[in-house]
């Protein structure tokens, strides 16, 4: 379904000496129709940056993008337009993913009219079969956002997403801004969602435990990098990296120091000034992804 | 809670002040006693005949002010609409597109905003025909560069909110996302931009006439009150309490209307603004 | 006993109705202990540090009794307040971005704290704080208490803020949120720098965050819609939740298979009659619409306020 290779994205930096700085560096991953990739990694890792690239949000530097075989990146403008609609995003923060000064419903409404998905008689009735589907009252159609609470909006942005039929849905932290127990609430909604509609899910997120329910795939991302990539089950009880062991929170490895900005990367393995078990080697030697298990890569040196 | 506060009543004050003044405008035939260019006996004080008595050429004060509130508002409202269009037009473009053209849009928003703008009126106005259109189109020129850069700052927010990126995922075009999505939210900013200009517009006519390079035949109330001041004796004698007093009120009453009504929507326009009672940290 | 709090109410007026943040908490806190108020966005929990330390708008109307030290705060005048925040009483903010002046030096702003309690001259205060940014691990502290604050990681700030907090070697510290908005493993250094430096202090740890509570406290309360709904010792809490709410608050971590408690919590200006928590609750009854349930104790040491507890 979707087919990342080599994707990489550098901005340049400073006024007088002009600098690359890489945000993503060299990713690939595949996600096959219907499953979730989850994309785990700490703020400025580069994992939002991936969702926008992929998307073309944002430009990419190079690499290819193909979803359902079709190559993303040499698509002109307009094709861009039609082809959008099927792939769709979910910001982190609900509240502004919504425009304040419209109704719910209008929201809702917003993608079958600029479409017309939908003929005009039959919207309103589309829009309650929605309303109902992500699980909100017929009455918060005719409310404003910041009537709603942040969960709320979330499914408001769900529902609206629907409207499109969509086959690949990029979310990018979807509940980090919610409370517990509306993150149990809407994370299911998704997961029954994408059982019910086979969407294909790109699960951005910080944390390592909420992705071990929602994807089929685990993706760690370390400073532009992926550097542990596997089924779920064999990241999450075999993690070899030492970054994922540390992320698993259960383990309780402490890490040194900060992750570094990505104006100065490391030599070597990017992660060895902070690796509890780096050795001279890792210092120097940029390792590549190893195959520890069928479609488990790590790269480490320890592996 | 009552829910009627201090602005609500400045506001409704101000909205009730403008409203009379838009009254008198448009009905000024209706109510004024005279036509402004009719000439009685001069230097008049106030009568039965003539409430506010007359000037040095025997046209009938009372009069000439109502008429004048047509002049004021006129121009108050020709410039401020026409500027705060052209000027959301422009920041509209200049925060949405960025790229060359919104630099070279921003570039003249900076130039004009190192010219001192009142200084640079009078020069122009002096060397231009006296009339009320051309004091109209300079304050266009100048009234617009403010409303352009306030657009596009928050146009520049706005850009990188969710819902607008979201409305590009959804297919939007850009056009429709400048329309749908980012002028109804800058639509606030706008409304209290154009009050702004309307009230600053009343004062700067005001002045400009009174320095004499208003409309001689249209007479405003700024111009009114040149010709008072012009008149020999104006103040030690009484004179000035029923020539210069009343148009000079006149022009105070408009800029606290429109001052108390921005002040009460800006907050109403605004919910950003709404203040919460309650934590004080 | 540090701190008893009894009775307490904190109301305060909006435009749409008084919101009653606190509405009855009682709880005391022990002399070293590390006692975790546990509750969701608009629960009240962050308005109950704020009253202890007497931090609200005028407006606002308190009841009840905050004893510390066998004086009640709440009739505290302002100038003994004053001697007591930061002194004796001091609080861990969350989000360091806007608690730190942007235009003064990390070492000044601490020293500020330090010469304001202590009455320390410039010079020694000054040399506290590099003290003080060295214990909570900072690197070339001397040098980095000359920086300001945006040249600091959100980490960094973080431990600026615990520097300044434990400046002035207070007895007990209210710390709201320490850890929200960091990454994962920025978060586990600052719990442990936590653990360190308030070993033998009184805290209250005021959190949504469970791993966060479970790795720090010795006693744990949930809040719900204004008042604490179970407290217990953190094993108790962990292992044998009694209230519908924790069990609920728990089955909806990831870890715990996600299933989440239906509805909303309710607004601070309008409760549900009867137990506050009904409409969510799977096992509610009539007494529950009716009835508002008391905080009994239920075993020796575990409160808990629901009308069915049952192990």
């Amino acid at each position: 379904m979707l087919e990342v290779e080599g994707l990489t994205k550098q901005f340049s930096s400073g006024i007088i000496k002009k600098r690359n700085v890489s945000a993503v560096d060299c990713v690939s991953f595949r996600i096959e129709k219907g499953k979730t990739l989850g994309l785990v990694g700490e703020s400025g890792c580069g994992k939002t940056t991936i969702g926008r690239l992929i998307l073309r949000l944002v430009e990419p530097t190079s690499g290819t993008v193909v979803f359902d075989g079709i190559d993303l990146f040499s698509l002109k403008r307009a094709e861009l337009r039609k082809i959008r609609p099927r792939m769709q995003m979910i910001f982190q923060d609900p509240d502004s993913s919504l425009n304040p000064r419209m109704k719910i419903g209008t929201s809702i409404a917003e993608p079958m009219k600029l479409h017309d998905t939908v003929p005009k008689d039959e919207r309103a009735q589309k829009i309650m079969e929605l309303v109902e589907t992500v699980g909100l009252n017929p009455e918060h159609v005719n409310r404003y956002p910041y009537q709603l609470s942040g969960g709320q909006n979330q499914r408001v942005v769900l529902a609206r997403i629907l409207a499109l039929n969509p086959d690949l849905i990029i979310a990018d932290e979807p509940t980090s801004s919610l409370d517990v127990s509306v993150q149990a609430q809407i994370l299911n909604l998704m997961r029954d969602l994408q059982k019910k509609f086979n969407h294909t899910y790109l699960f951005i997120s910080h944390d390592l435990e909420v992705v071990k329910i929602m994807a089929d795939q685990i993706a760690v991302m370390y400073l532009g990098k992926l550097v542990e990539v596997g089924e779920t089950p064999d990241v999450y009880n075999n993690a070899k990296h030492p970054y994922t062991q540390a992320l698993l929170s259960s383990r309780r490895i402490l890490l040194e120091g900060e992750t570094p900005g990505p104006a100065d990367i490391p030599t070597g393995c990017r992660f060895h000034p902070r690796c509890p078990q780096r050795r001279d080697k890792c210092a120097i030697e940029e390792p590549e992804p190893v195959e520890v298990g069928e479609g488990h890569y790590v790269a480490c040196h320890l592996v | 809670m009552t829910g009627v506060t201090v602005k609500d009543v400045l506001g409704s004050l101000g909205l009730g002040i403008l409203v009379i003044l838009v009254a008198v405008s448009i009905f000024a035939p209706q109510i004024a006693p005279y036509d402004p260019h009719d000439t009685y006996k001069p230097m008049e004080h106030p009568s039965s005949e003539h409430l506010l008595g007359t000037n040095d050429v025997g046209n009938d004060i009372l009069s000439e002010v109502i008429y004048g509130t047509r002049v004021s508002l006129f121009i108050a409202f020709t410039v401020s609409i026409t500027a705060i269009v052209i000027g959301t037009a422009l920041g509209l473009i200049a925060g949405y597109s960025g790229g060359v053209l919104g630099f070279l849009i921003m570039r003249i928003v900076d130039i004009f905003l190192t010219i001192p703008r009142l200084v640079l009126i009078i020069v122009i106005a002096a060397f231009m025909p006296r009339s009320i259109w051309t004091i109209i189109v300079v304050f266009i020129i100048f009234g617009w560069v403010m409303t352009a850069r306030i657009v596009r700052s928050e146009v520049l927010t706005l850009r990188s909110q969710y819902y607008v990126e979201s409305a590009r995922m959804l297919g939007g075009s850009d056009l429709y996302i400048l329309w749908r999505h980012i002028l109804p939210n800058v639509i606030p900013l706008v409304v209290v931009q154009f009050i702004m200009e309307a009230s600053h517009v009343i004062i700067a006519e005001a002045g400009l006439s009174f320095l004499g390079l208003g409309d001689p035949v249209a007479r405003s109330w700024g111009t009114t009150f040149h010709y008072a001041f012009e008149c020999p004796n104006i103040i030690t004698s009484d004179v000035w309490m029923w020539w210069m007093l009343p148009p000079g009120l006149c022009i105070v009453a408009t800029v606290l209307g429109f001052t108390f009504v921005g002040y009460a929507l800006e907050e109403r326009l605004n919910p950003k603004l709404k203040t919460v009672v309650g934590m004080g940290v | 006993m540090m701190m008893r709090i009894s009775d307490l109410k904190t109301h305060f007026p909006t435009p749409d109705g008084i919101v009653r943040a606190v509405d009855t908490i009682d709880l005391s806190i022990r002399d070293t202990e590390t006692f975790g108020l546990i509750g969701e966005t608009g629960c009240g929990k962050t308005v109950l540090g704020l009253t202890i330390m007497r931090l609200l708008h005028p407006a606002t109307t308190v009841e009840g009794e905050i004893i510390y030290k066998g004086q009640n705060l709440l009739e505290a005048s302002e100038a003994e307040m004053r001697t007591i925040r930061g002194r004796e009483i001091a609080i861990i903010l969350q989000n360091p971005t806007t608690s730190l002046n942007p235009v003064m030096k990390v070492g000044e702003q601490i020293a500020e704290a330090i010469r304001l309690h202590q009455g320390l001259n410039k010079k020694d205060a000054a040399a506290k704080a590099v003290e003080m940014l060295d214990a909570v691990r900072i690197p070339s502290p001397s040098q980095r208490a000359n920086e300001y604050p945006h040249e600091f990681s959100g980490g960094m700030k973080q431990r600026v803020m615990i520097a300044m907090g434990l400046a002035c070697n207070p007895s007990f510290i209210i710390a709201d949120e320490p850890t929200k908005g960091l990454d994962v493993t920025i978060k586990a250094q600052i719990v442990e720098l936590m653990r360190e430096m308030t070993e033998r202090k009184a805290m209250l740890l005021i959190t949504h965050d469970l791993s966060v509570a479970r790795e720090l406290c010795d006693r744990i309360a949930l809040m719900y819609a204004g008042e604490l709904v179970e407290y217990a010792p953190l094993k108790g809490i962990f292992e044998s939740p009694l209230h519908p709410y924790t069990r609920g608050f728990l089955g909806s971590l990831p870890e715990r298979g996600l299933v989440p408690i239906p509805g909303m919590s309710p607004s601070l200006i309008d409760f549900p009659d009867g137990c506050r928590f009904h409409p969510r609750c799977e096992h509610a009854t009539e007494v529950c619409r009716r009835e508002h349930p008391e905080l009994v104790e239920f075993n020796a040491g575990h409160f808990v306020r629901c009308h069915h507890a049952r192990s």
